[in-house]
């Protein structure tokens, strides 16, 4: 089964060490401007890591005039053939939470390859935000959580 | 050259014009506050005043800033101070990254500007910005509107608030809502040259020289970090205080009641003073947050305060506002500190000028009248909420401060300046140090304003000691090593960008990880012996800029209450610190720092860092002075 980055987004702490980890694997330098996944911060005190949701029916791919972008089904993620690829960046208008990215350093479209099945962000992620899970289990913890709370109030309604 | 971004910005305000310079030539300096030092030795001479074009104000991040080293968020501010002395004070939060990401190793400024703007840096582009709409903002907005304005949410940012713009003498640079570079009036310089903030967007990045190694070794010093007790419950379920206030401080002995005044701990009930904090937490408590990639995550507490509005809070503004100021509500504590940030108010020279009034209106010296009709009453709200916004906005009695406690008490008279607690005309730092020598020590003759090099307890910055007695508090011996160690090795992480909180929380307290972290980075093999060396000519640097500026043994002294009063609680109850020894203290760390018998760094000590033109440039401007 194909595993999947998990983000808990209640335990991030906004301290953005997942994109310089990121820029650091696959730009060969600590500059979170070239990093895959993004951090926003839309209070100060708060952090959204966003990143590739390696959608079953990618519409980057869907866009795509020369078919560069598919699906690896075995490491379950959205792949760019930059071999194929021309730079037009119509994935990156079309994908619909802007995860596509446009590496104007290296001047073509990045996205998150989860590290060839070993994403170094959730290696490096200080309080777990970032898991890397397998791909059922992707609900499991706040299904557990939820339960907890129904059963709590269940309890006080009885 | 890895791990350096390479190059220096220089902006010129009264041009309107930047350039950059290569930083190369500062490499035994390493970086930071170690290059800021430099830079300030060379361009100020003695005959520059703070507030003068000529004066600089560097922004240092380390070279490990924006790198992946834990804790290493940092970014030196150093300036020469309204006080007339070397200002170097460090911020966290996101902006040293920034400008690290934006290709820089160090910002100058200079010059000054003929009405209020802000600098837009982006790579390599400067813009000088209007900042009319921004000017009297407070620190929490000012990036918020900055940000709004150039349309970016991703910009980081260092500004000041109303504090600095009226040229108060402790006011600070500040991030944002979170971070301070808090003591030595770096807002004030900044301020005299109508610059309202920096606002910086970087997308270069910095290059490692060893990527793998490094990334691996980061990686492992964050896990080491990560055991320590205290983090292994996570940052978002911290919902209540992380320490008891009223137990830590009092346990400790560190906790100075009032105006350093002599008080009976039992009958104040000392332990139990503040009141209302879990009540308060419960209410207005949003969340913990840090800095740029750091592992500890949650030294400030945000809170949204009913008065005061939304802000930060770091451990500094707990004992000040409430033990400093015989204040024992949690909620005026926290609402003062806020407008401290607010304001740009350093919370340290604040609250003690708030105690500094309150004692002198206790014995009498001053009434109500002096006070723009409100009684400095101890501990009362009135009293130190509407002082902190007098000194802010330089109104009434505010006006009195301007310069400082000791400044202001020469202004009042009547015998006020016995009770000006400063050293160097600055108000002293946050922890009773009558029984703890070290801390004496380094508050007496550091370099550069804010109250000595300590951030912490005398037991966790005697790191690296090796000899018991020296380490015990109260004792004399061994002490003059132990600050001079221990002073070289905070200014250490100032040069990396590291926090001085990583050696609260790093298992082995000792540099071996982040020195390593350096070598990898600029590829530049370099021992921890290599690193104290440099830190070492950073402060002799930091030493002969003072004595220029006419600093000298008898400068290097504590107010006369340090020695003629004993702590009156605590572990050391009674001590007090004997002048006599405490000369001779001053003695031996002279002689270990290479300086002579009145605190003039030695030429064979120029020469031992490799200081030889600036040696020349010591003597020359010492001559001048003289002539």
């Amino acid at each position: 089964m194909a595993k999947a980055l998990k983000i808990d987004l209640e335990k991030c702490v906004g301290c953005r060490t997942c994109e310089m980890v990121c820029s650091a694997k696959h730009a060969g330098i600590i500059n979170p401007f070239q990093s895959r996944i993004k951090v926003i911060r839309e209070q100060e005190w708060e952090g959204v890591p966003m990143t590739c949701a390696q959608c079953e029916d990618p519409q980057c791919g869907a866009v795509c005039p020369v078919k560069a972008i598919s699906r690896d089904e075995v490491l379950g993620r959205v792949v760019i053939d930059y071999d194929r690829c021309i730079g037009c960046r119509m994935c990156v208008t079309a994908c619909p939470f802007g995860l596509m990215n446009f590496d104007s350093v290296a001047k073509r479209v990045t996205k998150c390859d989860l590290c060839d099945g070993d994403p170094e962000c959730a290696k490096f992620c200080f309080y777990k935000t970032l898991t890397y899970v397998d791909v059922s289990e992707l609900g499991d913890g706040k299904r557990r959580t939820a339960a907890e709370l129904l059963s709590r109030l269940v309890r006080k309604t009885a | 050259m890895p791990g350096w971004s390479g190059k220096i910005l220089r902006v010129d305000l009264t041009k309107g014009e930047f350039s950059t310079v290569p930083t190369a030539p500062y490499q035994s300096f390493i970086g930071g506050r170690g290059i800021n030092v430099k830079i300030l030795y060379d361009e100020v001479g003695p005959e520059v005043a703070p507030f003068d074009r000529e004066n600089r104000l560097l922004f240092g991040p380390g070279v490990l800033t924006g790198t992946l080293t834990p804790t290493a968020s940092r970014t030196t501010v150093t300036t020469l101070c309204p006080n007339g002395i070397i200002g170097s004070s460090a911020l966290g939060e996101y902006i040293g990254a920034e400008i690290r990401h934006a290709g820089y190793d160090n910002i100058i400024v200079q010059g000054k500007s003929d009405k209020p703007v802000y600098l837009y840096v982006h790579d390599d582009v400067v813009e000088f910005r209007d900042a009319a709409k921004v000017w009297g903002s407070g620190t929490v907005e000012t990036p918020r509107l900055i940000r709004k304005e150039i349309g970016d949410p991703d910009i980081q940012v260092v500004c000041i608030g109303p504090a600095g713009e009226n040229l108060v003498s402790f006011a600070c640079v500040r991030t944002g809502i979170q971070s301070a570079s808090g003591r030595g009036g770096m807002g004030a310089v900044m301020g005299s040259k109508n610059l309202k903030a920096i606002a910086v967007r970087g997308k270069r990045g910095i290059e490692i020289a060893r990527l793998e190694e490094f990334l691996k070794v980061a990686g492992e010093t964050s896990q080491a970090l990560l055991k320590h007790p205290a983090l292994q419950i996570p940052v978002t379920k911290m919902s209540s205080l992380a320490t008891d206030l009223n137990d830590s401080p009092n346990k400790r002995g560190v906790a100075v009641f009032g105006n350093w005044e002599e008080v009976d701990w039992d009958e104040i009930d000392a332990k139990n003073y503040v009141l209302g904090g879990r009540e308060y937490y419960e209410k207005y408590y949003l969340a913990r947050v840090g800095c740029a990639g750091c592992p500890i995550s949650r030294c400030y507490r945000i809170c949204d305060d009913p008065e005061a509005g939304i802000g930060a809070a770091k451990c500094y503004s707990q004992p000040m506002f409430t033990f400093r100021v015989w204040n024992r509500d949690w909620q005026v504590m926290e609402a003062a500190g806020h407008y401290c940030n607010t304001y740009g108010l350093d919370i340290l020279s604040t609250a003690n000028i708030i105690a500094f009034l309150m004692e002198l209106y206790h014995r009498g010296i001053i009434t109500e009248k002096d006070t723009d009709g409100i009684a400095m009453k101890r501990g009362d709200k009135e009293a130190i909420i509407a002082t902190i916004h007098k000194l802010a906005f330089q109104e009434g009695y505010g006006k009195l401060f301007r310069d400082g406690v000791l400044a202001g008490a020469r202004l009042i008279g009547r015998g006020a300046e016995e009770f000006a607690m400063a050293v160097k005309g600055q108000e002293l730092g946050l922890h009773e140090f009558r029984g703890r020598r070290g801390t004496a020590l380094a508050q007496a003759a550091a370099t550069k304003l804010g109250g000595g090099e300590y951030p912490h307890g005398e037991s966790v910055w005697s790191i690296g000691s090796k000899s018991k007695e020296a380490v015990y508090p109260p004792s004399y011996e061994g002490k003059a090593e132990m600050v001079w160690e221990g002073v070289n090795t905070y200014k250490i992480t100032d040069m990396l960008g590291l926090c001085k909180n990583y050696f609260a929380w790093a298992p082995d307290r000792s540099l071996e990880y982040p020195v390593r972290l350096f070598s990898l980075a600029t590829g530049v093999d370099t021992s921890i012996e290599d690193m104290l060396t440099s830190a070492q000519r950073v402060q002799t640097l930091e030493r002969a800029f003072d004595v220029m500026r006419g600093i000298r043994r008898q400068d290097d002294t504590l107010p006369k209450r340090m020695f003629d009063t004993v702590v009156p609680g605590g572990p050391f109850k009674g001590e007090k610190i004997e002048k006599v020894k405490f000369d001779k203290l001053l003695d031996e760390y002279y002689e270990v720092a290479g300086w002579d018998e009145d605190g003039v760094p030695r030429k064979e000590t120029f020469a031992k860092y490799g200081l030889e033109s600036e040696w020349e440039t010591f003597e020359k401007r010492l001559k001048v002075n003289k002539g």
